[in-house]
């Protein structure tokens, strides 16, 4: 009998451990905790929610053999046009917004066609997307930015809910939502099986040409809805934002159980290894000169992750 | 003098669940040519694998002579496209000047003559990409035997050979053993073995079941051995079949294939025969819609189902479990695991699949297992028209006669199958008629009663005269049928 491991679960343990540790690491005697308060937690989840939103995507292209470099810069882009739309051209939000998104539907479909009617590698088409997007905003921009932050009030509640915690709650229900795509549909099956063996899955009878479309389309929206959620919250539609963001991203579906090779993936697990680096990056804000040692312990973290979670699956073998 | 080359001593090797050799010996000797022969799935290439020290997963002993070189063709490598023949000999043995620059002439001289010693007529600088099978696996003959290696270890040699080549190929492999090298030859192929071969041992299932010496032996026997029971000959099918015509195809052309006509009817079992490379798996996966036609019609009464070949590549998807793999694509856009669980448990009984359970991981199955998961996949869709290539390849003999068993259970049942498999015995049994491709275009239909191996090799090679007019019209005439 083999154990199945679900992808995802190594994840939670390591954040509940985390968190653990730092409460304990952080905590000084007879003074209130900075660390392990409601406060801060809510800082982590705002902060971590941009990088989740867009992890979620990340982890169905990867589960479908694909990788995707462009999530940064569509984020980037996703800003612009609704700072832009929305500052300059005097457009209503309820109308930016949508705006915003649609560029990210449009990054993700240009990555599908680059990849499945160009049959281009995933790495250099998306690498491709990212340097249009990119550019993209630098050429709407002008170097300058866009402050959305005049119209939309930091302590204002859109909905009811509070605007800080926006990006917190989007990333839990729509990973909530993809969650249950992965593991309840068919379409869920789809992606796996083409991660997995694209050549079997074929022969099957999936359609590869569309699950390949449906991840990068998915992937870009979310992308592109983290942007406009940073746009709104953070007030500032910039086109150097999100630089670099799109390693991360990659790193949190991976620490989440997505393999590489494609065919294992787990979208709660991706959005679990978001909050694993946001946890830490508020760690080290607390720690003297920790903010230094940011990349290098990131960099660590992920490899730590990996080897362990390929230890344990080895085990159960 | 007696002292063997290369030996093996209760040899186990295990792949997941499947025991692919249990406690053999072997030996070979200076200057014998020891051949091992057994059915599909018996062990003999793993056998090599491990004598050449390429199989890292074995319990038991392997050992060589001191200082002896083992030379190991395997039975069908994929050699770099873009490398020439004389690149490929010489590839991690070059000849280097005194600066160590390789010695591009004397490599290609030496690439020439290594060449012709196995008959092989094409030119040290031609890219192996614009070789012919048959050319491609002399290059690797030719990189084995130009080295004088002390240990010869081939596995299916001839299995892309024409007659002529073959020939050659045994002057050569005779005049390496004259010099004192010693020769495994793995082959199904049980004439050539007798012909060629000092001692044969027979493997079956994974266990040496006997070893004799070649001269005097009976190939009857040797089959016994093989299969362990008396085949039975008389047991064939054939006769025209009066069900529908389900798949019709017109002047087909895909991949390299071009003009096949083929008309299949409810009931019937047209086996499919040819070399590697013919175009066997191209036809049947245009025929399935997974590869574009150039020309021609594909007119079916129902969407053929194709049980592919290669399940590794094309059948399984590995991260998936048994259940997720067979219920692919699943049915409907959400899915219904427990109910999927119940259906599994039943095709898992229908077929006799040894398993854990529903869940079981894919490489814990052992190939017969693996062969009878694709084969339940396609059967899941009640499949009017089935296409089956290779059904048994790399196939314990249990699995392989439940699912020839099923095969015929689903013929009986009203579907029209086609049948695509190198083992002309597995055709002969199973098939009603039998058409050959050779080269892509089809050499010949022929009724299974009128045919045997050796009518069938020589079409398959490209040897024999396409069938004589009698014998075409009467197996075209159920295709002209209105």
């Amino acid at each position: 009998m083999r154990l199945r491991l679900v992808p995802g679960w190594s994840a939670a343990a390591i954040l509940l451990l985390e968190f653990a540790l730092f409460t304990a690491l952080l905590a000084r005697p007879g003074q209130p905790q900075t660390f392990a308060n409601l406060d801060n937690v809510a800082l982590i989840l705002k902060y971590s929610g941009i990088y989740g939103i867009a992890a979620i995507g990340a982890a169905m292209i990867i589960g479908a053999g694909g990788i995707d470099l462009a999530p940064g810069a569509v984020i980037a882009l996703a800003s612009v046009i609704t700072g832009h739309l929305f500052t300059v051209e005097g457009w209503p939000l309820a109308a930016a917004i949508p705006a915003g998104l649609a560029t990210g539907f449009l990054s993700g479909a240009c990555a599908a066609a680059l990849v499945v009617l160009a049959r281009l590698p995933p790495f250099i088409a998306t690498l491709g997307v990212m340097g249009i997007a990119r550019g993209a905003a630098f050429l709407i921009t002008e170097g300058r930015f866009y402050d959305l932050s005049r119209w939309v009030a930091a302590g204002s509640a859109p909905l009811g809910v509070p605007l800080s915690a926006w990006p917190g709650l989007l990333m839990i229900v729509l990973a909530a939502v993809f969650q249950a795509v992965m593991t309840a549909t068919a379409l869920g099956r789809h992606v796996l099986a083409v991660g997995g063996n694209e050549t079997a899955a074929r022969f099957a009878g999936v359609r590869v040409g569309r699950v390949k479309t449906f991840v990068y389309v998915a992937g870009g929206a979310l992308a592109a809805l983290a942007g406009v959620v940073l746009a709104v919250v953070q007030g500032q539609g910039k086109a150097d934002l999100a630089s670099g963001y799109e390693l991360d991203i990659i790193a949190a579906a991976v620490v989440g159980g997505a393999s590489l090779s494609g065919g294992r993936t787990s979208v709660v697990g991706a959005v679990i290894g978001a909050l694993i680096f946001g946890v830490l990056r508020n760690a080290l804000t607390q720690i003297p000169g920790g903010t230094f040692a940011d990349r290098l312990i990131l960099g660590v973290a992920v490899l730590l992750v990996v080897v362990m979670d390929r230890l344990a699956t080895r085990e159960a073998r | 003098m007696d002292a063997p080359l290369v030996c093996a001593t209760g040899l186990s090797v295990r792949y997941g669940a499947t025991r692919a050799l249990d406690g053999v010996d072997f030996d070979v000797r200076r200057g014998e040519v020891h051949a091992v022969v057994g059915e599909n799935g018996a062990g003999k290439s793993t056998l090599l694998r491990a004598l050449a020290g390429a199989e890292a997963h074995h319990t038991g002993g392997v050992g060589r002579a001191p200082g002896a070189s083992v030379a190991w063709v395997p039975q069908a490598a994929e050699l770099p496209a873009d490398l020439d023949a004389a690149a490929w000999i010489f590839l991690g043995a070059e000849l280097r000047g005194p600066l160590g620059w390789l010695r591009a002439g004397a490599m290609s001289a030496a690439a020439e003559e290594a060449l012709r010693a196995v008959g092989c007529h094409a030119a040290p600088s031609a890219r192996l990409c614009d070789l012919t099978a048959s050319q491609r696996h002399q290059v690797q003959l030719a990189r084995a035997m130009r080295g004088g290696p002390d240990a010869l270890l081939l596995d299916e040699p001839t299995a892309v050979l024409g007659a002529a080549e073959s020939e050659r190929l045994f002057a050569a492999v005779r005049a390496l053993a004259r010099r004192g090298a010693g020769v495994v030859y793995v082959s199904h192929r049980l004439d050539e073995v007798v012909g060629l071969a000092d001692r044969i041992t027979v493997l079956r299932d994974g266990r040496r079941v006997a070893t004799h010496a070649a001269a005097g032996i009976d190939v009857l026997d040797l089959v016994r051995a093989m299969v362990g029971r008396d085949i039975d000959r008389t047991g064939r099918r054939g006769g025209d079949r009066a069900g529908e015509v389900r798949l019709d195809l017109r002047d087909v052309a895909v991949g390299h294939v071009r003009g096949v006509s083929l008309a299949v009817r409810a009931g019937e079992i047209v086996g499919l025969a040819g070399l590697v490379g013919s175009g066997r798996s191209s036809l049947l996966e245009g025929v399935a819609g997974l590869r574009r036609l150039r020309a021609g019609t594909v007119s079916a009464a129902a969407p053929p189902v194709l049980v592919p070949e290669d399940r590794q590549r094309k059948g399984l998807v590995p991260t998936l479990c048994l259940r997720e793999n067979l219920f692919l694509p699943p049915e409907g856009w959400r899915l219904r695991v427990g109910a999927e669980r119940l259906r599994t448990v039943e095709w898992i009984e229908r077929l006799a699949i040894r398993t854990g359970g529903s869940e079981a991981a894919i490489d814990s199955l052992s190939g017969g297992n693996q062969q009878k998961l694709v084969l339940a996949r396609a059967l899941r869709h009640a499949p009017r028209v089935l296409l089956l290539d290779e059904p048994t390849a790399g196939v314990d003999v249990g699995a392989k006669a439940q699912i020839h068993a099923a095969i015929v259970r689903l013929a009986a049942a009203g579907t029209a199958v086609v049948l695509a498999s190198s083992e002309l015995a597995e055709l002969l049994v199973l098939s009603d008629r039998i058409a050959v491709l050779c080269r892509g275009t089809c050499a010949g239909v022929v009724d299974a009663r009128d045919a045997s191996e050796e009518r069938l090799a020589a079409l398959m090679t490209g040897a024999a005269e396409p069938p004589a007019p009698q014998e075409a019209a009467a197996s075209a005439a159920p295709s002209q049928a209105p």
